[in-house]
C-alpha cells in the first residue's frame, strides 16, 4: 500500500472516528477537545497535511481533496455539535427555571377616587361642556339664603321637605345648594350658566335610603329669553349623557317654591327597561331630578326685573345618582367607606 | 292620601283604565306612590305637593281629573231641611280673632242616636286609611276626605252657656285633649272655647269634655276656615299633626266651610235620623273674593318656549276653573278662592303649562353666552391633589361633616375655640361639626380592620368648621387634607418577607414629601413632635418659613389601644389652604441634563438624638453648585459603631452641567466636605 493509499485510508478512518467522536459529545468542552484531537496544530487531520508535503504532485491531487473536504467537514459538524449541546443545555437550564403560571401575581394597592366625587365630576364635566362655570359656596348658611330669598319664608309648608340642623337662631346646615345660586346673582348681573356641587344636610333620621348628609349639584341658566323648551333640552342632553343615550325622560309638574312652573324629570327604570320592578315601583320610571323656570319671585329678590331676566334651575342628589347607575340600594355603604365598596367604582 | 277610584266616580264620569287615570295624575303634577287594588276597588296613594291643598280631598282629586280629561264635574249635594227651630236660640258664635278665623259656620243636629256607620261609608273610611268610630265622627271625617273641609262634632248638651268663642286662650289655660293629655296654653293658642273654658284647640285637636259620647244628643258641627301659620305654630308646638291641622296650615277654602257643615249635617239626617235645627249659623265678616290676575299671553310664549293662541290660552284656563276673559290684549283671570297659589301671572302660566302638557312643550338647547369657565380653579386643584395621590395607591374616603366630641375625644383630638354645635341636633351621634378629619378617618380604618381588611391607605380631602362671617368660606369651612395609612402597599403577595411594602413613619413621610415636591412647595421643615395623640418620638410637624402646615406621625399606642385597633396607624393631616396658596400648579420643562454624573458616598457616625438632615444641609451648604442631589441611602447600627450612635450613609450626585467632571474634582469635593464633617460638627467619618 502506498503512502497515499495508506493516508486516504487514514482520512477516511478520521472521517469515520470523528463521527462516533461526535456522536458522543455531550459537553462543549468535549467538543473542543475534538477539535484539538482532529483540527488543533497537533491534531490528527495536521498530521496528514503535514505529510503530503512529503508526497508527489499526483499523490498530492489524490489525498489532498479529501483531506481538506474532511477539514471543513468537520469545522461544519464541530460547530453544529457545540450549537446543539448549547442548545440542549440551555433548554435544561430553562426547564429548571420553570414557574407555576398558575400562582397568583402580586398586586400592588391600587387608589381610587370615591364614587361620590366621580359621580360629581361627572356631573359637572357634562355641564361644563355645555357651558356651565362650576361655583361652591358655605355649607354653614344663613336663613336669607337657604330659605327666604329662595321663597320659602318660614312656616312655609316646603320647609317640612327641608327640616334643618341650626347653628344658632339664623344659621345652620345648607339643605340645598341652591344657595349658592342667590350668592351668584347677588354678586353679579346675567348671564348666569352656573353649577354649584357640594354636601347639603337634612334633619332626617338614617336609613336605607336617607342620610342626614348628602351631596347635590344644582344648575341655574339666566338670560334674556331662556325658556322651559331650553330647560327640557338641557336635561334631556344630561340624562343622555348620564344614563345613556337611549333612555327615555319625562317631565311631570311638581312644585318647589323657588320654580314655576316646576317639574320633576323621570328617566325610564335602568334595572327593568321600563317594564316594572322593584326599583322602579312597577312604575318603569325612576325620579332623577327636580327643576323649573325661577320663580320671579327669586329674581326679584335679588335685585333682577324678572320681565327683563328669565330662566331655568335645577337640582340632583348625588347619591341617589350614584345609586341608580352603580346599582347601590343602601345610602350608608358612601359614608361606611369599606374598601371593599370603595373598589368597585375603579 | 289614599284615594278610592270607586270614590272618585261619584264626582266625575271614568272610562279609562286605572293606570290610565294614574298616568294622567302624574301629569297633572299630582304624584301616584302606588296603586293597588284592594276588594274589587283601585287604591290610588297620592303625594299632593304643598301648594296644592285643594287637592287633599276626593272632591278636589276629582274636580283636577275633570279639567285634564275636560269633562264636566258633579258637586255632591248637600240639602239641609231644616226641622224648624231657629239656631241662633241654640247658640252665638263669636270669633274675637278675625284675623286668625277667616270663618266660623256651624250646624247642629238633635236625636242623632250615636252609632255604627253604615257599612259603604266604614268600607271607603278604611279604605282612606281612617279607622271607623261612630255614626258622627265618621260623617264629619268622611265629609273631611270628601271635601278637604276639617269639621268637628261637639256634644251641644256639654257647652257651657250656648256660646261658642274663637279666641286666644289665657295664660295658663288647661284643656284636656282627645289624645288623653292634658295641655297647658298661651295666648299664643287659638281655641274655640264656650262661656267658661276652651273646649278645642283651634283646628288642631278637640277637648274630651265636649267630645261625642254614647250619650250625646245634641250634635254642634264646626266647620271654620283657621289662619295657616297660626296653625302651623301650634301644631308645631303641641307636637300634634291631625289630618284638620295638615288642611289647616295648608289653606281651607273659606268659601266652602258652610257647605261643610251643611253636607254632614245632610249626612246625619240621611244616614242617623237626625234632625237639622234651624239652617246655618255663619259668621264670615270680611269675605274673601275671587283674586284677579292678568295675564300676557307673550310672557306665555317667551317663559315655555312654545306659541299658543290666545283662545286656546283661555279654554285651557276655564277647564282648570279658573274664569278667564280676554281683556284688550290681554287675559283676565278671576281666581276661586280654593285657588289660593294662584297669585301671579308666572301661576297662570304654569297652569297653562300642565294643563297644555309639559311633554308637548319642544326641546332644545340654549343659545346666548356661555361662561366657557368650566370647573372652578377650586375644584381642578383639589382633584390634581387627589388624583396625585390615588396614583400612589391611595384610596378617596368621604365621611360625615357631623360628629360628636367623645368620638373626637376618644381619638384624643380636642375641639378648640370658634368650632360650632348643632343646636337642634337629631341624633346623640351627631351634634356637632368637625374640626379634624383625623377621627372620621381613624374610625374608616377601625371600620375596615374590624371587616379584616388590613391593608387601607385611605385620605380625604374636606372642610372643617368654625365661627366667622357667614359666606366666607376660606375663613370659615377651611380645607384639610389628611392621609391615614395602615398594613402593606402589596394588595396581595407571597413570598415577601412580611414586613416589605408595610406603611412606617417614613412611608408616610415619603407620600407628604412627594406631594409637596411635585407641587414645588420647597423650604419645608420636618420638626420633631405633634398633637398629643400621636406617638411622642414618631410625630413631626411641617413648617414652611414661620407657618405651620400640618403634622404626620404614628397614632399614640395608648389612643390605639383604648380604640381597640392595632397601633401601626400613621396619619397626616395638612391644611389644604396653605398647600394651595403655596403650590405651583404650572408645569414649565426644564432641560435634561447631557453630562455624565458622578457618584459619592459618605457615612458618618452621628449621634442618635441629632438629625440627619443636620449633615444634609452641610452637604449642601459646602458642596456648591456642582451638587445635584443628596439623600440618605442608609441607616445602620451594629457592633462597630458605639452605642447611642448610628452610621449614615449619604449618595451624593456630582454634575457640572457644561463639561465631563473629572474624577479628581470629585474627590476635592468630597474631601472639602469630610473636613467640615470633622471640623464644624466634630464627627467621624467611617467612610
Amino acid at each position: 500500500m502506498s503512502v497515499a493509499e495508506s493516508l486516504l485510508e487514514r482520512v477516511a478512518e478520521m472521517e469515520r472516528e470523528a463521527e462516533e467522536a461526535l456522536r458522543q459529545c455531550r459537553t462543549v468542552e468535549e467538543v473542543e477537545s475534538l477539535r484539538k484531537r482532529f483540527l488543533g496544530r497537533r491534531g490528527s487531520l495536521n498530521e496528514v497535511l503535514r505529510r503530503l508535503s512529503s508526497l508527489t504532485e499526483e499523490e498530492r491531487r489524490q489525498v489532498g481533496p479529501p483531506a481538506n473536504r474532511l477539514k471543513v467537514w468537520l469545522e461544519e459538524r464541530l460547530e453544529e455539535r457545540a450549537r446543539q449541546i448549547a442548545d440542549e443545555i440551555r433548554k435544561t437550564q430553562l426547564q429548571t427555571e420553570r414557574l407555576d403560571v398558575s400562582l397568583p401575581g402580586r398586586i400592588w394597592i391600587a387608589g381610587g377616587l370615591h364614587p361620590i366625587t366621580l359621580t360629581v365630576n361627572e356631573i359637572c364635566r357634562i355641564f361644563a361642556d355645555m357651558g356651565f362655570e362650576v361655583v361652591e359656596g358655605p355649607e354653614v348658611e344663613d336663613e336669607y339664603h337657604n330659605f327666604i330669598a329662595l321663597n320659602i319664608p318660614p312656616h312655609h309648608p316646603a320647609r317640612d321637605q327641608h327640616d334643618s340642623f341650626y347653628i344658632t337662631q339664623t344659621t345652620l346646615l345648607r339643605t340645598e345648594t341652591s344657595a349658592v345660586q342667590i350668592r351668584v346673582m347677588e354678586s353679579k348681573q346675567p348671564p348666569i350658566r352656573i353649577v354649584s356641587p357640594g354636601r347639603v344636610y337634612r334633619r332626617d333620621p338614617v336609613d336605607r335610603t336617607h342620610s342626614h348628609t348628602f351631596h347635590q349639584v344644582e344648575g341655574l341658566h339666566i338670560d334674556h329669553s331662556v325658556t322651559f323648551a331650553d330647560l327640557k333640552g338641557t336635561l334631556e342632553a344630561f340624562a343622555h349623557r348620564f344614563f345613556g343615550p337611549r333612555v327615555p325622560t319625562r317631565f311631570l309638574p311638581h312644585y318647589f317654591p323657588f320654580t314655576e312652573p316646576s317639574a320633576e324629570v323621570h328617566i325610564g327604570c335602568l334595572v327593568c327597561q321600563g317594564a316594572g320592578c322593584g326599583v322602579c315601583k312597577g312604575t318603569g320610571w325612576v325620579e332623577v331630578l327636580g327643576c323649573g323656570m325661577v320663580h320671579p319671585q327669586v329674581l326679584e329678590n335679588v335685585g333682577y326685573d324678572p320681565d327683563v331676566w328669565q330662566g331655568y334651575a335645577f337640582g340632583m342628589g348625588v347619591e341617589r345618582l350614584a345609586m341608580l347607575r352603580f346599582r347601590i340600594d343602601d345610602i350608608r355603604l358612601f359614608y361606611q367607606n369599606d374598601l371593599r365598596f370603595l373598589r368597585q367604582f375603579d | 292620601m289614599k284615594v278610592p277610584l270607586s270614590w272618585l266616580t261619584d264626582y266625575v264620569a271614568i272610562q279609562e283604565s286605572p293606570t290610565e287615570i294614574a298616568r294622567l295624575m302624574e301629569h297633572a303634577g299630582i304624584g301616584v306612590e302606588s296603586l293597588d287594588e284592594r276588594e274589587g276597588d283601585w287604591i290610588f296613594d297620592l303625594e299632593i305637593t304643598p301648594n296644592r291643598p285643594d287637592w287633599l280631598s276626593i272632591f278636589g282629586v276629582a274636580r283636577e281629573l275633570a279639567a285634564f280629561l275636560n269633562r264636566p264635574v258633579k258637586e255632591p249635594d248637600w240639602p239641609v231641611t231644616a226641622d224648624g227651630g231657629c239656631i241662633n236660640d241654640l247658640i252665638s258664635v263669636q270669633v274675637d280673632e278675625p284675623e286668625l278665623c277667616l270663618r266660623y259656620s256651624a250646624c247642629i243636629v238633635d236625636g242623632v242616636p250615636v252609632g255604627e256607620s253604615p257599612n259603604w261609608m266604614k268600607r271607603r273610611l278604611e279604605a282612606c286609611g281612617v279607622r271607623p268610630i261612630c255614626n258622627i265622627v265618621d260623617i264629619t271625617n268622611y265629609v273631611l276626605l270628601e271635601l278637604g273641609q276639617p269639621l268637628h262634632a261637639f256634644d251641644y248638651d256639654a257647652l257651657k252657656g250656648k256660646q261658642i268663642i274663637v279666641r286666644r286662650a289665657r295664660e295658663g289655660e288647661k284643656i284636656w285633649t282627645l289624645d288623653q293629655q292634658e295641655r297647658l296654653l298661651d295666648d299664643q293658642v287659638l281655641v274655640i272655647a264656650d262661656a267658661e273654658r276652651p273646649v278645642a284647640i283651634a283646628g288642631v285637636i278637640g277637648g274630651l269634655e265636649t267630645a261625642i259620647s254614647p250619650f250625646t244628643r245634641r250634635v254642634l258641627i264646626e266647620s271654620a276656615q283657621f289662619h295657616p301659620i297660626s296653625i302651623r305654630r301650634t301644631s308645631r308646638r303641641l307636637g300634634i299633626v291631625t289630618e284638620s291641622s295638615y288642611r289647616f296650615e295648608r289653606w281651607v277654602d273659606p268659601d266652602g266651610t258652610a257647605r261643610g257643615a251643611q253636607r254632614a249635617a245632610a249626612l246625619m239626617t240621611r244616614l242617623a235620623g237626625g234632625r237639622v235645627i234651624g239652617g246655618v249659623i255663619d259668621v264670615y265678616p270680611a269675605p274673601l273674593h275671587a283674586r284677579e290676575v292678568s295675564l300676557r299671553p307673550d310672557r306665555v310664549r317667551r317663559l315655555l318656549g312654545v306659541d299658543i293662541p290666545s283662545d286656546e290660552l283661555l279654554q285651557l284656563l276655564n277647564r282648570l276653573g279658573l274664569k278667564a276673559q280676554s281683556d284688550s290684549g290681554r287675559i283676565g283671570v278671576s281666581v276661586p278662592t280654593f285657588r289660593a297659589d294662584i297669585a301671579r301671572e308666572v301661576d297662570l302660566i304654569e297652569e297653562i303649562a300642565r294643563i297644555y302638557g309639559y311633554d308637548r312643550i319642544p326641546s332644545r338647547l340654549p343659545e346666548g353666552a356661555v361662561s366657557g369657565r368650566g370647573d372652578s380653579v377650586r375644584r381642578i386643584q383639589e382633584q390634581k391633589v387627589k388624583e396625585f395621590l390615588c396614583r400612589l395607591g391611595l384610596r378617596e374616603v368621604i365621611t360625615y361633616s357631623l360628629t360628636h366630641p367623645d368620638t373626637e375625644s376618644g381619638w384624643g383630638v380636642d375641639r378648640e375655640e370658634g368650632s360650632l354645635s348643632l343646636v337642634n341636633p337629631l341624633t346623640q351621634d351627631y351634634t356637632v361639626l368637625r374640626v379634624s378629619l383625623i377621627p372620621s378617618l381613624l374610625q374608616v380604618l377601625s371600620h375596615n380592620i374590624r371587616m379584616g381588611v388590613r391593608d387601607v391607605w385611605v385620605f380625604e380631602l374636606g372642610r372643617r368648621y368654625r365661627s366667622g362671617r357667614v359666606g366666607v368660606m376660606e375663613e370659615t369651612e377651611p380645607r384639610l387634607l389628611s392621609i391615614a395609612l395602615t398594613g402593606s402597599c402589596w394588595g396581595r403577595a407571597w413570598n415577601l418577607p412580611p414586613q416589605t411594602g408595610r406603611a412606617d413613619f417614613y412611608t408616610l413621610k415619603g407620600i407628604v414629601e412627594h406631594l409637596l415636591s411635585w407641587l414645588s412647595i420647597d423650604r419645608v421643615r420636618f420638626r420633631s413632635g405633634g398633637p398629643a395623640f400621636l406617638h411622642p418620638y414618631r410625630s413631626a410637624r411641617l413648617d414652611v418659613g414661620d407657618a405651620s402646615i400640618g403634622f404626620l406621625g404614628q397614632l399614640h399606642p395608648a389612643v390605639a389601644q383604648r380604640n381597640d385597633i392595632p397601633s401601626d396607624i400613621f396619619i397626616a393631616e395638612l391644611d389644604f389652604e396653605a398647600i394651595a396658596s403655596l403650590a405651583c400648579w404650572q408645569r414649565i420643562s426644564r432641560p435634561i441634563p447631557s453630562t455624565p454624573s458622578i457618584r459619592r458616598d459618605i457615612a458618618v457616625v452621628l449621634p442618635e438624638e441629632l438629625p440627619s438632615a443636620t449633615v444634609a444641609d452641610l452637604i449642601r451648604r459646602e458642596a456648591g453648585d456642582l451638587l445635584e442631589e443628596v439623600w440618605v441611602f442608609d441607616e445602620f447600627r451594629g457592633a462597630s459603631i458605639p452605642n447611642g450612635y448610628r452610621s449614615v450613609a449619604y449618595a451624593l450626585i456630582l454634575r457640572a452641567p457644561d463639561r465631563t467632571l473629572t474624577q479628581q474634582e470629585a474627590d476635592q469635593i468630597v474631601q472639602r466636605i469630610k473636613e467640615q464633617i470633622r471640623n464644624q460638627m466634630g464627627l467621624q467619618i467611617r467612610g
